[in-house]
């Protein structure tokens, strides 16, 4: 089952907050605010950014967030000591690219992986992977890991059920993702580096395994499909 | 086989009815996948698993006697519930799909891990469940899952 609440710390009290992408304004909501007062994003060893309501940050449990009010000022999108090394399409970036202010807009973060015409995702673990719209402004975090994906004006993505470990679990795919990334993506951490040891099946297609080397869309998967994951070799003896 | 409990049966119930909950609660997506729920009534899940590649399909009887101490167990059954015997032609044999038991007679079991006559397997006492019971590959459903695909893989024929 998807995770459904996490804690977060705001001004040293827990409270609970599904996690994914997270707008300001709920955090400001939960923090209870007054109008002078301003909500930052704890940043270990840099300064910490404040949150405008519009914003858009990555939660995964255990973020801290402390009221400020507004003495001193601190920027909107402040300049940070350490520009994150956020991850995207599987690097870290370099150095060279890193930005160097808190927060960055989707379209900011396209145009670093290089490629035109290309939707930007967020690959949230244990939940549905999240598409980032271009004036999207999002609050880097250094275990953010983004990947693009042609795009395609039509099937943009498939919403559909992977069945796992007996959980089945709701998932957005890219509809140009490939057979192999979108069974990369769904399988837990600790086995994705062995991700050419399983198959992905669509319940709706047979029950024959997807060619990892094809996209989603090419292999027939589609809104609404039941996929499943099983292991190439069942180890029967 | 019939043996005195391990587990009290309320616990080992509460414990299986909860690793079966999501094809309990939801059983059109695992019918959709080719895995048909039967029936549950404790400590038996009945589930009819799609055999396409012999244009068959085949019951399958899980027991979670003693669940989680023990395995659960797994047969092919008839439409009567009784043990579906090799040499009919109705049931799989090869690649894991085995036809008789240790001492020589007749009967289907599965040779996978997380199964319980593959643990009770005197070749087998090298991975014990007790090791990898909590390891969510060997859940119930997912051994249902896996064991539906491997059915439906290339070398196993009628028996």
């Amino acid at each position: 089952m998807p995770i459904k609440a996490v804690h977060i710390i705001i001004d040293r009290e827990q409270r609970s907050l599904t996690p994914g992408a997270v707008r300001g304004q709920a955090i400001i909501n939960l923090a209870s605010v007054a109008a002078s007062e301003q909500v930052l994003l704890e940043v270990t060893g840099d300064i910490d950014v404040p949150l405008a309501p519009e914003d858009i940050l990555f939660i995964r449990g255990g973020e801290k967030f402390s009221i400020g009010d507004g003495h001193p000022h601190v920027d909107e999108n402040p300049i940070v000591r350490k520009p994150v090394a956020v991850t995207l399409n599987d690097q870290p970036l370099p150095e060279s690219c890193r930005p160097n202010r808190a927060k960055v807009t989707g379209a900011e973060l396209k145009s670093m992986s290089g490629s035109s015409g290309v939707d930007l995702w967020v690959d949230l673990d244990g939940l549905a992977d999240e598409v980032i719209e271009d004036g999207d402004r999002i609050i880097l975090q250094v275990q953010d890991r983004f990947f693009t994906v042609q795009r395609e004006l039509e099937d943009r993505f498939y919403e559909v059920t992977v069945i796992l470990d007996g959980e089945d679990r709701d998932h957005r795919f890219p509809a140009m993702m490939t057979v192999r990334d979108a069974t990369q993506r769904s399988l837990p951490p600790r086995d994705r580096a062995q991700v050419n040891e399983f198959d992905l099946a669509d319940g709706n297609v047979g029950t024959a395994p997807l060619n990892p080397d094809l996209t989603l869309k090419q292999a027939g998967v589609r809104d609404g499909h039941t996929l499943s994951i099983t292991k190439k070799n069942g180890g029967g003896g | 086989m019939n043996t005195a409990a391990i587990v009290h049966p309320r616990l080992a119930q509460s414990s299986f009815g909860r690793a079966i909950q999501p094809l309990l609660t939801r059983p059109e997506k695992f019918e959709t996948l080719g895995i048909k729920l039967l029936d549950f009534s404790f400590p038996y899940l009945d589930v009819e698993l799609d055999w396409h590649l012999q244009g068959a399909k085949l019951a399958l009887r899980v027991d979670g006697t003693d669940f989680p101490y023990r395995p659960v167990g797994g047969w092919w059954i008839d439409l009567n519930g009784a043990p579906l015997l090799p040499g009919s032609q109705q049931v799989p044999g090869n690649n894991g799909f085995h036809l008789a038991y240790q001492d020589g007679q007749p009967g289907c079991w599965f040779c996978f891990k997380g199964w319980r006559e593959y643990h009770d397997h005197m070749s087998h006492q090298d991975v014990s469940w007790a090791s990898i019971r909590r390891d969510t590959r060997y859940s119930v459903l997912q051994m249902v899952t896996q064991l539906h695909k491997d059915l439906n893989s290339a070398g196993v024929c009628r028996a």
